[in-house]
């Protein structure tokens, strides 16, 4: 019997064979194993929809049938959905395959994380009253946009770094990366796309707040990290455009914020809040 | 110096503090910072709590930082002040030259587009007048509306787009100002606070969260009905409670709520909070004798002794506990009452609802069980009126829309320029832009690559 568990964790392999793939596409300079590698990322990315949309049919099989994105599980499946096709639709618009090597094993440890961990529980549960709102797919849906525009942005800020901080020889693995110039852009774009989808969540989040407890802000852990994560961005680009800043520094700060994004999912769990993903 | 001059020295100086961008990212900078402190230290709690975990001397110095409830403290309400006013302070020193950008004519300058990003020289057939009216109309869609320019025997055509999305960062300014000014007048003219109202019955009076004083409503909201329903793995399903507005001695309004729907009335809002069951006044009582066997249903009210029948003494019944524990153990809902025997001994009992056999294993003349009583709801509901919620709603959509332009429009400038060639003319496109210059790049180089696949096949060429 084939059910939406079963579909992700086959995903899960998907994604760890492309992402081999495109290491070794990388290592050895081949264009073959990058090839198939992107298609493997591409039938990936296929089957985590479908899984994504079957566990949405099965929940309804339980009698309260919602949008799978309530719980842990739930919320690692659609974000290891969002960085494998935010990086592939880059690598494809940018010409180079280079942003998906650094972005397809994120989205395989998302999944793997999700399917494989024991202490992430992937039964599909009832809403609790507070969840029951139409704002709850908009506010998950963005602010994983946003997450993943900025994991990427992670990804290529340390590529940066490798390749502009490290010695290379020519010819060698390191200079194989892009160059320090297209990444730098490259940071800088995915970081205004994570922005751009971070303040859509950070705000749907704050009108949900208010229709359901009457406060559109009351400095719930969560919160607060999810507006810290949006400061530590603004100040990349205000640096960026203001202050010239660029290359290393940039790339460095690009990981900062990854880390308050990472925060904001997972390290809030550990502190007291209204957000659910704390229950694993 | 005299004195207008150090005075003017002075604005000048702290005008240009103000308008930096330094200043502003170090108060973003401390912003998020210490915002961090608030998320590992719990906020608003009780200072008992806080002796224990942190010792006397620690308690102290945190309590003197306001960090138990630093988003309120006067030092995180600077930071955001200093914020406030860097923002107001640097648009009004930038705006009016951004106007001006976005009011002046075209520039023609071939120069500037010379230095900018360029595309590779193509050769076409046909005198450069002609490819270039063919080129203008061909490259309206993706460029803009062209102005041409003749340059010796060569052409030059201009065109621009997007001026205005200069003014983006504006309008993603202004938002972050609204807000802070949503922000301020709901501290000023709002309020948060809660009602606990019992079914059936109407309150009309506020007690605030932070102070426990009282607010009248000016109107009275009553509970008709509340109701709690749950799933079959026992996680609650929906809470909800009928409400009715009564204002100047009529029924004015009348909704149903549930979490995530509230009622709104005069600028407050009423939104499902929490629930609880009152203490029921009166109830039921069977008392079975030993004796006779028989069993004799009596109904009592709370604090008032019941004469139990055959003569065997009186039961007053004295609470009711939602939550009893019986040595340690939860037992529910449970009634606490005294018996008086009939030589005047007195036992205390606990009758829990839910084990109605409970009383039996005291072995006493007479056993006592709980039979009906009134089970009331009453409805938490949390009241909240701000009347600055329309100025943060306003400042969301400008803040989406503002950074939406900034980051995803940009202004552009194009330059085609016709030169005379051996075969006919040769054809170069130049592109300028104010960010995104990867972006130009490869703008540049598709249109390039697409003339050249065009003009390559011959019945697709440029039309004469
Ligand atoms: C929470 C507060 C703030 C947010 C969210 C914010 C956001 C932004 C954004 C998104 C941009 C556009 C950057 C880009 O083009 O990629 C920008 C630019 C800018 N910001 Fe801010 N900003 C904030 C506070 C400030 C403050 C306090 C100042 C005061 C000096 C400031 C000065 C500027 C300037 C001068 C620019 C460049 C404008 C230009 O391109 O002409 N910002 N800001």
């Amino acid at each position: 019997m084939i059910n939406s568990s079963l579909v992700l964790s086959i995903v899960t392999f998907v994604y760890g064979f492309s992402a081999v793939l495109y290491i070794s596409a990388w290592i050895f300079a081949r264009k073959t194993p990058a090839q198939v590698a992107r298609y493997s990322a591409i039938a990936g990315v296929i089957g985590n929809l479908f899984g994504f949309v079957l566990r949405w049919v099965e929940s309804y099989g339980h009698g309260y049938g919602h949008i799978p994105l309530s719980n842990l599980y739930e919320s690692l499946v659609f974000f290891a959905l969002t960085i494998a096709l935010i990086s592939i639709a880059i690598g494809l618009r940018y010409r180079n395959d280079m942003i998906s090597t650094f972005a397809m094993p994120l989205a395989f440890i998302a999944l793997a994380y999700a399917s494989l961990s024991p202490s992430v529980s992937d039964k599909i549960q009832p809403l609790i009253p507070a969840l029951k709102s139409n704002w709850l797919t908009t506010h998950v849906v963005t602010c994983f946009l946003g997450y993943a525009g900025f994991a990427t942005a992670f990804g290529i800020g340390v590529m940066y770094l490798v390749r502009e901080c490290l010695p290379g020889r020519k010819g060698g693995l390191i200079s194989r990366l892009p160059e320090g110039y297209v990444l730098d852009e490259l940071i800088q774009k995915t970081v205004m796309f994570g922005f751009l989808f971070l303040t859509v969540g950070i705000i749907t989040g704050a009108v949900w707040a208010n229709s359901a407890w009457g406060t559109y802000w009351s400095w719930d852990p969560k919160e607060t990290w999810s507006l810290i994560t949006w400061f530590v961005y603004a100040i990349m680009l205000h640096l960026r455009y203001m202050r010239g800043w660029g290359g290393a520094k940039i790339a460095v700060i690009s990981i900062i914020g990854f880390m308050a994004v990472m925060f904001t999912y997972f390290g809030v769990n550990y502190l007291p809040g209204l957000h659910s993903y704390g229950s694993m | 110096m005299n004195k207008k001059q150090v005075e003017k020295g002075l604005v000048d100086t702290l005008w240009g503090v103000f308008s930096s961008v330094r200043l502003s990212v170090i108060v973003l900078t401390l912003l998020a910072v210490t915002s961090i402190f608030g998320t590992v230290i719990p906020q608003n709690a009780a200072a008992n709590l806080y002796l224990e975990r942190y010792g006397e001397a620690a308690y102290r110095v945190l309590h003197f930082l306001d960090i138990f409830d630093m988003y309120h403290s006067w030092w995180f309400q600077f930071l955001i002040l200093l914020l406030g006013i860097n923002l107001v302070i640097c648009s009004m020193d930038r705006l009016p030259s951004a106007l001006k950008i976005v009011g002046r004519t075209q520039r023609l300058n071939p120069e500037n587009y010379r230095r900018a990003l360029k595309g590779e020289t193509l050769k076409m057939e046909g005198s450069p007048a002609e490819v270039a009216e063919g080129l203008s109309l061909r490259l309206k869609a993706p460029m803009a509306t062209f102005t041409l320019v003749e340059e010796g025997e060569g052409q030059l055509l201009f065109a621009e787009k997007g001026r205005w999305t200069r003014l983006g960062v504006y309008v993603v300014h202004g938002a972050v100002l609204l807000l802070l000014a949503g922000g301020l007048i709901g501290s000023l003219f709002g309020y948060e606070g809660y009602m606990n109202i019992t079914e059936g019955q109407s309150d009309q009076t506020v007690i605030l969260n932070n102070s426990n004083a009282t607010v009248p409503l000016g109107f009275q909201i009553r509970c008709d009905d509340f109701a709690v329903s749950f799933y079959d793995t026992g996680a609650p399903k929906e809470y909800r409670s009928d409400l009715v507005v009564v204002d100047e001695g009529g029924e004015v309004l009348s909704k149903r709520i549930v979490v995530n729907d509230p009622l709104r009335y005069k600028g407050i809002s009423f939104y499902q909070s929490n629930y609880g069951t009152v203490p029921p006044e009166s109830a039921s009582f069977v008392f079975t004798s030993k004796a006779s066997g028989m069993s004799y249903p009596v109904d009592g009210n709370f604090g008032k002794p019941i004469p139990i029948p055959e003569g065997l003494g009186t039961f007053t019944p004295l609470h009711f506990i939602n939550n009893y524990k019986f040595r340690g153990h939860a037992v529910g809902a449970t009634v606490l009452g005294v018996l008086k025997k009939k030589g005047g001994e007195e036992v205390r009992l606990a009758l829990p609802i839910k084990s109605p056999k409970f009383d039996r294993m005291r072995r006493g003349e007479v056993t006592v069980t709980v039979g009906e009583f009134e089970n009331r709801y009453y409805t938490g509901l949390q009241v909240t009126k701000d009347p600055g919620v329309w100025f943060v709603y306003t400042g969301f959509i400008f803040l989406i829309v503002g950074c939406y332009i900034t980051f995803f429009m940009s202004h552009q400038g194009f330059m085609v320029e016709v030169t005379p060639d051996t075969s006919g003319s040769a054809v170069t496109l130049y592109g300028s832009v104010n960010k995104n210059r990867l972006g130009m790049e490869m703008v540049i180089r598709r249109l390039t690559e697409k003339l050249e696949r065009e003009t390559r096949i011959p019945e697709r060429q440029v039309v004469k």
